[in-house]
């Protein structure tokens, strides 16, 4: 039945497209209907062109979203394990976390260039800051009853903080990773918009300077399919790893 | 509310740390950037006399930027809040406009930017369309969020007082509502500073975003970095400001929960 419904609605949205398209409400010449855009999009895929691009893109956010999860929960073990560190780094990283990372772009290319260290730089500096908050603040967030009972079974130090305080603040952990999953994608497109030679932010830019607007529009699905993905693969990593707490949290609904 | 009124010695007790690890890392910086002498790597003081030197550049662009990310947050939040409304109180406008959500709110907003310029051109209107497009999001899915998670019994007892459906949305649902969405507007907020440099950036006549531009073009690298500081500090200032305003508006809602 949910199935069902979301079929209405998306077929509902493509019909919407299309009336739009046949009313001649918006100008044609810069609105393509459903039909060129999926014939840009199958030929853009079949030609390479679009898949390439499809492919940087992805790989550039999913590798800097990794980078930035392990930098990022690690350096929340550390303040995890030394309260200090916390107390120092939290009030830096809230300065920083709402930098945009296309302002950071300009100034990065002076020292790294137009190349791969370009893309992980932004990507890292863009993820790690959400992920970092949100895992310190889950680690701190453990309940002191777990941490005594913790203590009363031995557990100290680094043992704590790996086998007790990990564990139970992984859930939140990747409320983190998942909003950096977003941020990624953005950073990534965006990089490749201002700076790039190739990837689906290019391909935009691209297509709209040539007026392409049909490739434009696939490269916007595609875009849009990339977030799917990206979405699709934290929440599917999040089920592995914490399927204790999803079988939990929902027999609690129930 | 005495939160911010801590005497200057807690203060310092508690912001310490930070001071210290940001003293370090400057002179980090200031050292390794001497040593170097490269004039391509700035020292923090020349930085900071870039930051001074420029302020009446960075000051007007900023403002300009700013003025764009308020315009377009006063939009989302008057149409978005009452959208999320309807779709959360009405049943089968949700069935219709829940998959539509999920399928959009991916696209990262940025992409956008090509397609708002055919149509809108570069000027102020097609920047503020790609905000508003951005803030969008949090603030509706907030809001849906918000109005399907208020209590049943909130419900009820509008029932039993015979409240109109007008009334019981307005005087219940609503307030009820609010904390969810200022958690949505918060996040917009911080989205809407970040497209609305890049969107600059790619729509390029004025505001913060130009400035960087520019200043790459010129290879004025301490200008450029002066700006960036400036741009961390106004999004941080911004923050503050509105955890401060949510607290101010929303202090029977953190009254009750005890925080």
């Amino acid at each position: 039945m949910h199935r069902f419904r979301a079929v209405i609605s998306i077929g509902g949205l493509l019909l919407l497209w299309q009336c739009l398209v046949w009313t001649q409400w918006v100008n044609p010449e810069y609105f393509p209907g459903p039909g060129p855009t999926l014939q840009a999009l199958w030929a853009g895929l079949v030609g390479g062109e679009l898949l390439r691009a499809l492919g940087q893109t992805l790989a550039r956010a999913l590798l800097g979203l990794l980078g930035a999860t392990l930098l990022g929960i690690a350096v929340a073990l550390l303040t995890a394990r030394y309260k200090l560190l916390k107390r120092a780094l939290d009030p830096v990283a809230e300065f920083f976390r709402p930098l945009p990372p296309a302002a950071l772009v300009p100034m990065a290319i002076f020292f790294l260039g137009l190349g791969p260290l370009l893309f992980a730089f932004i990507l890292l500096f863009a993820c790690v800051w959400p992920v970092y908050l949100n895992a310190g603040a889950a680690l701190a967030a453990v309940s002191t009853v777990q941490l005594r009972t913790a203590s009363s079974f031995g557990y100290a130090g680094w043992d704590r903080v790996l086998k007790v305080q990990l564990p139970a603040a992984l859930p939140e952990i990747f409320i983190g990773v998942r909003i950096a999953a977003g941020v990624a994608l953005i950073a990534a497109v965006v990089t490749e918009m201002l700076a790039g030679r190739d990837g689906l932010g290019y391909q935009l830019n691209e297509s709209a300077m040539t007026l392409r607007i049909p490739e434009m529009f696939a490269a916007l699905l595609l875009a849009m399919g990339s977030g799917l993905a990206l979405n699709a693969l934290v929440r599917a990593v999040r089920g592995r790893v914490v399927r204790w707490h999803v079988v939990m949290t929902q027999s609690n609904r129930a | 509310m005495t939160a911010g009124m801590a005497s200057p010695t807690v203060l310092l007790r508690r912001a310490g740390p930070a001071l210290v690890l940001l003293a370090a890392v400057l002179l980090g910086w200031e050292l390794t950037a001497r040593a170097l002498g490269n004039p391509n790597v700035p020292t923090f003081g020349a930085v900071l006399r870039a930051l001074a030197g420029n302020a009446a550049v960075i000051g007007p662009a900023l403002l300009q930027t700013l003025r764009r990310v308020l315009i377009a947050l006063a939009l989302a939040i008057v149409t978005m809040v009452p959208l999320g409304i309807l779709i959360g109180r009405i049943r089968w406008l949700g069935d219709l406009a829940d998959p539509v959500i999920d399928l959009l709110r991916p696209l990262p907003p940025p992409a956008i930017v090509p397609l708002v310029m055919l149509f809108a051109g570069t000027g102020d209107a097609a920047k503020i369309t790609v905000i508003v497009y951005t803030a969008a999001f949090p603030i509706l899915i907030h809001a849906i969020d918000g109005i399907r998670g208020t209590h049943p019994l909130l419900h009820t007892v509008s029932r039993s007082l015979r409240l109109s459906r007008r009334e019981a949305l307005w005087h219940v649902d609503l307030p009820a509502t609010l904390p969810v969405v200022m958690t949505g507007i918060r996040l917009a907020v911080a989205a809407a500073l970040l497209v609305a440099v890049t969107a600059e950036m790619l729509l390029s006549s004025d505001g913060i975003g130009v400035y960087l531009l520019r200043s790459q073009e010129t290879f004025r690298i301490a200008d450029g970095l002066a700006g960036i500081v400036a741009i961390a500090a106004v999004g941080w200032a911004v923050n503050a400001a509105f955890l401060q305003l949510d607290r101010r508006l929303l202090h029977w809602h953190y009254a009750t929960t005890a925080e």
